[in-house]
């Protein structure tokens, strides 16, 4: 296969590709560094677009649209009585601020860009070399969190009986999770991704106490998501990619804690929220 | 069933899908008092042929085309002048922190290379790239073959990424940031 074009490319990142082509893709973007800076790229400038529109989804709706969804006489449109009236909002609502830790947290992005999974690789050594050595001795709970990231995936976001802490109606099943975190650890925030947050179970890692947090999108190109943060005995291990059937991995270690994303999403994808969570954690 | 039990269904689902269509036409706008204007234009036209909807089809796909289709109907109707107001210039000057405002500045100049792409390039990245739809789901909206909205969407993409590169804001901030 020749070198992806940069339409190709873009397909991949959109999961828009057959599967012997993801393959080929994949294989491209291993052995070409030149060509993981692209795709590193591109998800980027995808992750910013999305983040500077998000704000809009947690605005609260004007009454006239409300009014004209429901087939209610429309008020004549003022736009100065607008302008105003988004004005006065700005201010007086506090919701308006979701948006700025949504932008201050994706400038993590950027600061860690080029510092990534590709670029961890250690020089010398092909991607697949140091995806293999890096395996070593974490296949089995990879296996675990993946599989169980299936097994809740089929059952569906409904299914309470596979988590330990329910998500609850309240918010309250969050509330639970933070306190079964490790005590500097707190809770991401990935509402900005769009992701729901649907339960959590708990687990033990390499004898260390962890929890696997399930979420949920209505985003198709990311995808159920599964986090899995916990505790560590062992020494920084730089973000480290792996797949296991059509599940991507990306796992990492940092400071006494162990962390792993889980999900179909693509490779930038995951990357991307590695990042994110880095930042809001400062786990990378 | 009646015109209107009819309604009241698309009403439901319209008010549902209101966030969504609002995030869209401010993407297409690039002004939020455009695209709200926009938006109930809009759920006025879907009301009214509320009985062209076909059941068994995507309610929000349905919706992103008719909110496209006056959105183009505006723009060949008139010569669009963008309001940059939006009052940015003092919001800046508050005691929110620096680190926040260059984010948020940055997430602006984000709207703004949007703002510059060709239309049908611009529909195309906010239907996949921010709303999440697939090629084919786009492509419906659209009513153009999907491989005409893949190759919409990769000049997109490549120019939105060429105009940030060219910009060099977001690294500014970033480097801003990191400094602080």
């Amino acid at each position: 296969m020749q070198r992806p074009s940069d339409e190709r490319l873009i397909a991949y990142l959109d999961n828009e590709v057959e599967e012997s082509e993801r393959v080929e893709i994949t294989a491209w973007l291993e052995r070409d560094a030149e060509l993981r800076e692209r795709a590193a790229r591109l998800s980027e400038s995808a992750a910013l677009l999305r983040s500077a529109f998000d704000e809009t989804l947690h605005e609260p709706l004007p009454e006239r649209l409300v009014a004209a969804a429901r087939g209610q006489t429309a008020e004549v449109v003022d736009l100065a009585a607008a302008r105003q009236r988004r004005w006065t909002r700005h201010f007086g609502d506090r919701r308006w601020w979701i948006g700025v830790p949504v932008a201050a947290s994706l400038l993590g992005l950027f600061v860690g860009t080029g510092v990534g999974y590709f670029a961890a690789n250690q020089p010398g050594l092909g991607g697949s070399q140091t995806v293999a050595n890096a395996n070593v001795g974490a296949g089995n709970w990879l296996d675990n969190i993946a599989g169980y990231h299936k097994l809740f995936v089929a059952a569906g976001s409904g299914n309470a009986g596979l988590v330990d802490i329910p998500a609850g109606d309240n918010g309250d099943g969050t509330h639970k999770v933070a306190q079964k975190l490790p005590s500097d650890i707190h809770l991401p925030n990935l509402k900005p991704w769009g992701l729901s947050f649907q339960g959590a179970r708990l687990l033990f890692i390499e004898g260390q106490p962890a929890t696997q947090l399930f979420y949920t999108t209505d985003n198709k190109a990311l995808g159920p998501l599964t986090l899995v943060i916990g505790n560590s005995s062992k020494g920084d291990l730089a973000p480290t990619f792996d797949h296991r059937d059509d599940v991507n991995l990306l796992y990492w270690r940092h400071h006494g804690h162990a962390y792993a994303l889980v999900g179909t999403a693509n490779i930038g994808y995951l990357w991307n929220l590695a990042n994110d969570i880095a930042y809001q954690l400062d786990a990378i | 069933m009646g015109r209107g039990a009819v309604s009241v269904s698309v009403s439901d689902q319209l008010i549902a899908v209101l966030p969504r269509m609002r995030r869209f036409a401010r993407g297409l706008t690039g002004s939020a008092v455009e695209a709200d204007d926009l938006v109930q234009a809009a759920c006025e036209r879907a009301l009214s042929r509320a009985h062209q909807f076909q059941e068994g089809t995507r309610f929000d796909s349905w919706m992103f085309r008719i909110v496209q289709t006056i959105w183009i109907d505006q723009l060949r109707a008139r010569d669009t002048r963008r309001e940059e107001e939006e009052a940015e210039g003092e919001r800046v000057g508050t005691d929110e922190p620096r680190r926040r405002v260059e984010a948020r500045l940055a997430l602006q100049e984000v709207r703004t290379a949007l703002s510059t792409l060709p239309p049908e390039q611009r529909a195309a990245l906010l239907l996949v790239t921010v709303d999440g739809l697939s090629y084919k789901e786009a492509a419906e909206v659209a009513e153009v073959p999907v491989g005409t909205i893949m190759s919409r969407l990769a000049r997109a993409r490549i120019a939105l990424q060429a105009r940030l590169d060219a910009g060099g804001g977001l690294l500014r901030s970033v480097d801003n940031a990191k400094a602080e």
